[in-house]
């Protein structure tokens, strides 16, 4: 027998039909969608990225982290960074099963996928969802931590000398306050040794952040609450906006909000200060601080 | 039926959704190029062939609402046909061999002028080196040699037969005629 005739043969005893319509333009459709999903986890990814990366202190690593390389490995949001990757690559390989998409190359679709994801992450952004999904998508991931939670967890390790809370009482001449930390633990910090900039900055500000000494009762003794003050930043809470008054208020917190001039207006001078926090991350931020 | 035979590939697929036993043009018309092509691709044995035919052929029927109008058949078919042989020789776990030998001497000219070796040695083709050299390169390049030089392809065609970009076409086969000559070399 002829193949013609055998194959023909063979439609007709095992009633064999094309396939529908339908069902190669719910296939293309689907691919089309799972591209589009791709891409749109993919603006998440960087929508999150570039708000963690404007969010991210730089200016403040010498304060907590031994080197730049340690605070990078410690802030970078790598599980965006890892899911732009393998989004944009999924996005390519449903684009490549489209019909069309193979006349395309790997680099112009991986391109084109990671450009239209900046685009999309861009406009997340702008419109503020780059927090929303950072706190909402990122907080529900196991071992991940939204950039706030991270900060707060950054400046909530008292023996490392890095503290934030709310300032409760001020003593004469801020020689001492007291901070009630985010746990209800309550740190009388010695003020002696800060500068007119840090009592500016704990008279403006509400909640604060102090990088110092722990003052440890003795040398096997570590169950302290009361550390030496070195430096005081100001501190927002993940929803605050407001702070007590001041210039601070409009801008965000950054380095460089400190005014050349009122560093020259140190409470203490340098020389002056007593050696306790020259052991502290933040002194090297100090002495740059006071040179610019 | 002669005048049913003239009509293009396209048209008579519109004509198969009304009525499937005009199938039978379209399995007329490729059973000897498909046949040849497969065969180019390394299967041999004459059972091995007729029951590919046959998986190819259903497949196109069961598929034939998703040929796109904008693509020529013969491409369409051509691409089905190179990835039921490709599955063929994953299923069975061998490697296609060489199988060139009965090709027409007007191909190995072909060849001998697309290969720079042989054009500035002026040296004879031969038939037995050439099916030996194509065997022994990467199944990537041997796919675009055949469908290039044997099957006489343009870029484009080639470029919807293998889903591949064309300009992806263009490097592959530069490639391949690099590989070749290497491989001519070694040989001799």
């Amino acid at each position: 027998m002829k193949l013609r005739e055998k194959i023909l043969n063979y439609i007709k005893e095992e009633k064999i039909e094309p396939h529908s319509k339908w069902y190669f333009v719910i296939k293309n459709e689907t691919i089309w969608a799972l591209w589009v999903i791709s891409i749109l986890i993919g603006a998440i990814s960087v929508s999150v990225l570039i708000f963690s990366f404007v969010n991210i202190e730089w200016e403040l690593y010498t304060a907590t982290h031994e080197t730049f390389f340690d605070f990078a490995v410690d802030s970078l949001p790598f599980i965006w960074i890892i899911s732009l990757a393998i989004f944009s690559f999924v996005a390519y390989k449903n684009f490549k099963n489209t019909k069309k998409g193979y006349k395309y190359s790997i680099i112009i679709v991986l391109l084109l996928s990671i450009l239209i994801s900046i685009v999309g992450g861009g406009i997340f952004y702008l419109f503020g969802f780059g927090k929303v999904f950072d706190e909402e998508i990122g907080g529900r991931i196991p071992l991940y931590e939204p950039i706030f939670i991270h900060r707060q967890q950054i400046w909530a390790r008292p023996e490392k000398g890095l503290i934030f809370g709310e300032v409760i009482k001020t003593g004469p001449d801020f020689s001492s306050f007291i901070i009630k930390s985010d746990n209800g633990q309550e740190w009388v910090i010695e003020g002696s040794d800060l500068s007119e900039i840090d009592i500016d900055i704990l008279t403006k500000f509400k909640n604060v952040r102090v990088v110092g000494v722990p003052v440890l009762k003795n040398e096997t003794d570590f169950s302290t609450t009361t550390m030496k003050g070195c430096v005081v930043f100001p501190w927002k809470n993940k929803n605050e906006t407001t702070c007590i008054s001041g210039s601070f208020c409009e801008q965000p917190i950054r380095a460089g909000n400190f005014d050349k001039d009122n560093i020259k207006n140190e409470r203490k001078d340098f020389v002056k200060r007593t050696n306790e926090c020259e052991g502290v991350h933040s002194y090297k931020f100090l002495k740059d601080l006071k040179n610019r | 039926m002669m005048e049913k035979i003239e009509k293009t590939d396209e048209e008579i697929v519109k004509l198969v959704f009304k009525n499937s036993d005009f199938f039978g043009i379209i399995i007329q018309r490729y059973e000897k190029p498909l046949s040849r092509y497969i065969k180019r691709l390394g299967v041999f044995s004459k059972e091995d062939i007729e029951d590919l035919l046959q998986e190819i052929f259903i497949k196109t029927y069961k598929n034939i609402n998703d040929f796109d109008t904008n693509l020529s058949f013969s491409s369409w078919a051509y691409r089905i046909a190179h990835n039921e042989t490709i599955s063929f020789f994953r299923k069975r776990k061998i490697h296609p061999e060489g199988h060139l030998i009965n090709d027409s001497e007007e191909i190995l000219l072909l060849m001998r002028d697309e290969l720079n070796l042989w054009k500035e040695k002026n040296q004879d083709i031969n038939a037995e080196y050439l099916n030996k050299a194509i065997s022994e390169i990467d199944g990537k390049y041997r796919d675009v040699i055949i469908l290039r030089y044997f099957e006489e392809k343009e870029y484009s065609e080639i470029s919807d037969i293998l889903q591949i970009p064309e300009g992806s076409v263009a490097t592959l086969l530069h490639r391949a005629k690099d590989k070749l000559e290497e491989k001519l070399l070694h040989i001799k």
